[in-house]
Parts: structure tokens; sequence; C-alpha cells
């Protein structure tokens, strides 16, 4: 039995790798920000981040794998119906 | 940058000369971590966490060193705790204490309390250390699996009832010590946990668990400020969850045992983001691959995947490692070990340990 039955990764290894965790710890970050400098349009209640900040955490991390993406010409986000900066996706699409 | 500065005796962790060697593991994160580099370029000005008091409970990595750089740099002020007893990585703990511009005898960094190897105890008492904070409280909780907001919660929760139940009679032995920790708290201020949940504008949650509390606190009327569930971010549960489980998995194993993946039979028990994970790690080194599912989705997913997908009473004598995904509690019990294979390996990679 590893690490006596708790998270074997972090107990016997060093946890996940940097550049996944920059994708988890950007969204903190985020979050933070927002629940600090927004504080009062938030309830005592449970709230995701808007897509397009979730959007924005992955853009953050294309330069470094050198990705380049393609952008929908005007007609062809009005012909989908999204802004051609997005968000992309409905907030119930699932990945 | 801004820097929080820690007195010399405000922080425990394992080994202070260690700092050298883990801020040279910050700097070669700080290039694989390119989102938060960017927040900290783009933020650098504005400072928009000038104010913020940041008590963190998350696994005290190097990785996790670079969140709180990054935190201190937007202008936050931060006190952090590991999440876990045997997560800490003590480098890292060391220079997140020293801080970039510090040094062992004089260190400059956050108070941190953390080490590899923390008793139940000692892990809810670093726990306590990061809530209280030596003029106040904080005004933010960056948590993960809910630990940091449990005991506030608890807290408050006690304190207007004017009592902490009887230990003896906890369900767990990791609750038993929340609540001896809470009945000498509750001892010595009557209304610490509450002036202190009064104080909190809100915390964000990076785990499944942690958020899974935090919608029962919710339904429960019992939540006490707003809260961000940083965990369904796509960008965070569809990657961390995945492809960081993808990668640490075998790396665990490997580290654990060195033993040969490859031709063995590995039990995946679920087959969430985190088990997906698991799934691909073992068969990518070889392995064949059996998943158990109580989700008919997610069993059908597996299948169509080609995995086989079996129950695990079906695969006890027969498989050779056993991995847990799951929050959940009595996946593999002590009476099914007893039916494995001399030296079959098991392991968990979901939330809990029981």
């Amino acid at each position: 039995m590893l690490s006596e039955g708790r998270l074997l990764n972090l107990g016997n290894a060093t946890g996940h790798p940097s550049f996944v965790m920059s994708n988890s710890f950007s969204n903190q970050t985020i979050a933070q920000i927002e629940l600090f400098t927004k504080n009062d349009e938030y309830e005592k209640r449970v709230y995701v981040l808007p897509k397009h900040l979730d959007e924005k955490v992955a853009r953050l991390h294309l330069d470094a794998l050198g990705v380049k993406l393609t952008r929908l010409s005007p007609e062809q986000a009005a012909y989908i119906g999204v802004p051609v900066d997005g968000p992309f996706k409905p907030d119930h699409y699932r990945y | 940058m801004t820097t929080t500065t820690a007195t010399t005796n405000d922080f425990k962790v394992a080994d202070l000369s260690l700092a050298a060697f883990g801020r040279k593991e910050i700097e070669l994160a700080e290039h694989e971590m390119p989102g938060l580099m960017s927040l900290r370029r783009k933020y650098a000005d504005e400072q928009p966490l000038r104010g913020a008091r940041v008590t963190g409970s998350l696994h005290m990595t190097i990785q996790t060193a670079v969140l709180i750089e990054t935190l201190t740099s937007l202008g936050a002020e931060v006190r952090w705790a590991s999440c876990n007893i045997f997560s800490t990585q003590d480098h890292a703990a060391a220079a997140a204490v020293v801080g970039p511009d510090g040094t062992p005898e004089d260190p400059k960094g956050v108070p941190v309390y953390a080490w590899k190897g923390e008793t139940l105890e000692e892990y809810w008492w670093c726990i306590e250390q990061t809530l209280v904070w030596p003029d106040g409280g904080p005004n933010m909780i960056l948590d993960d699996g809910g630990d940091a907001t449990l005991l506030v919660h608890k807290g408050t929760e006690y304190e207007r009832a004017g009592a902490v139940p009887d230990p003896a009679g906890a369900d767990s032995e990791e609750f038993r010590v929340i609540l001896t920790t809470l009945q000498r708290t509750l001892g010595e201020d009557g209304q610490r946990w509450t002036r202190i949940g009064q104080g909190i504008k809100g915390v964000t949650e990076e785990t499944t668990t942690g958020v899974h509390r935090l919608y029962e606190m919710v339904e429960n009327g019992e939540l006490l400020f707003p809260a961000i569930n940083v965990n369904d971010s796509v960008t965070k549960s569809k990657f961390d969850n995945l492809y960081g489980c993808r990668h640490s998995l075998i790396d665990g194993i490997n580290r654990a045992t060195d033993v040969m993946i490859g031709g063995k039979v590995a039990v995946i028990c679920g087959f969430g983001d985190v088990g997906k994970g698991c799934a691909e790690s073992l068969r990518g080194q070889g392995a064949r691959v059996i998943i158990t599912e109580i989700d008919p989705i997610c069993a059908l997913q597996a299948a169509m995947q080609g995995y086989e997908v079996k129950t695990l009473d079906e695969v006890l004598e027969t498989a050779d490692i056993f991995i847990t995904t799951t929050g959940n509690k009595d996946i593999i019990t002590a009476a099914d070990m007893e039916r494995m294979k001399h030296q079959a390996v098991v392991g968990n990679i979901g939330h809990f340990d029981n």
C-alpha cells in the first residue's frame, strides 16, 4: 500500500508537473482577484468562473507550446452565433 | 515586488537550509508556468490583491510556491499550510519561507506551516496557524479539499452552540483531532472562529471533494461567505485531474516500487477525469487496464475506449495493481486486500485515505 493510502502521486513522487498546475493555479489567482475585488457582486453561494476567463487561462498557455489558433471570420462567427473573440461554447458544453 | 516579511519565529518547516535547492526548482518551474508568470506581468502595476490576507491550504510543493509568490507579487499577504500530511516538498516550503530576497538566517518570504510527514494533530495545528494571523485573521481562503473552510465553519458552529461534541464520539480519527483542536480553542477564546468567519470575503476551492462540501453547505444554509469553484473550470478539471494524473500516477508507482508496469493487470476504480488520466497512464506503459465504475455513462465511456469494465470482486485475485481514483470510502477494504496476490500494489490518487 503506497503512502498509507493517501495521494500516492504526492506522497511517493512530486505531484503534477508545473505546466498543468499553471492552468489550475491561474484559475485560482483569477478567482482570488475576482472575489476580492468584486466582493459585493457575490452572495453566499458557490460560483464557477465565467467561460471567457477559462478561455483566457487556456490562451495564456498556447504560446509556450507553439500553438497557432485559427481565427473565425466575422461571417463564420455569425453563422454559428458566437463572438469572434469567444466565448466559443455554451456553458453546458462538456469538452 | 511586494513580499510579506516573516518574523523569524512565525513559520514551521523541516529545514530552512533546503531553501537554495528549492529556489532553483522554483526558477525552473516558473519557466513551465506561463499562465502564472503572465498574470504577474499583467497585474504588476495594478496590484489587485493589495489588502488581501490570504490563508492558503494546498499541497506545499514547488508549483504551489510559484502560486504563493504570484499572489504576493499581486499585493497579497499570505500564510500557508499543506492540505495533506505527506505532500509537502520540504525544499519548496523552505524556499517559500526564505523568499527570493531572503536567506535562511534572515527569511523574507511568507509564513509557511508545512513539512512532509505530519501527524494528524500537527496537520490541524498547521491549518490553525495559517488562519490565526498575528494581527487578526485572513480575509480570503485559498483551499484544496476544504479543510481550512471546514475548520472555520465547524469552529463557528460550536461557538454558537457554546460547546464542542465529545471527541470520543467522533466517527473518524481525523474528526476526533478536529474536535480536540476546537475544544482547546473554545477554552481559549469563545469567539475566535466566529470573528475569523466574519472577516472572510470568500474562498476559492481547488478540488472536486472540496467543491462537493461547499455545495452541501449552501444546501444546508451554512456557507458563511461566497465561494468560487475553481475545480470546474474546464482548464482545471479537464487538465490537472486528467493530464496531471496521467503524468504523476506512474511517477508515484515507479518511485515507490520500481516494479515493471508493462504486462501487469491494473485495476482503476473510477473513470472520472482522474480515472481517465490514470487509465491512459498505465495503458501507455503497457499494462492491461480494467475499470470499475458505478456510473453507466462513465462505464460506457471506458468500454468505448477499449477498457474492460468489471467489478472489483471479479479481479481481486488476479490483478497486480489497484488504484482508487474516487472521493469515496470503502472502495478497497482490508478484507479485499487479503484476497489479493502477494505483493499486489495498492494506491490511492482520489481525495481521501479511507
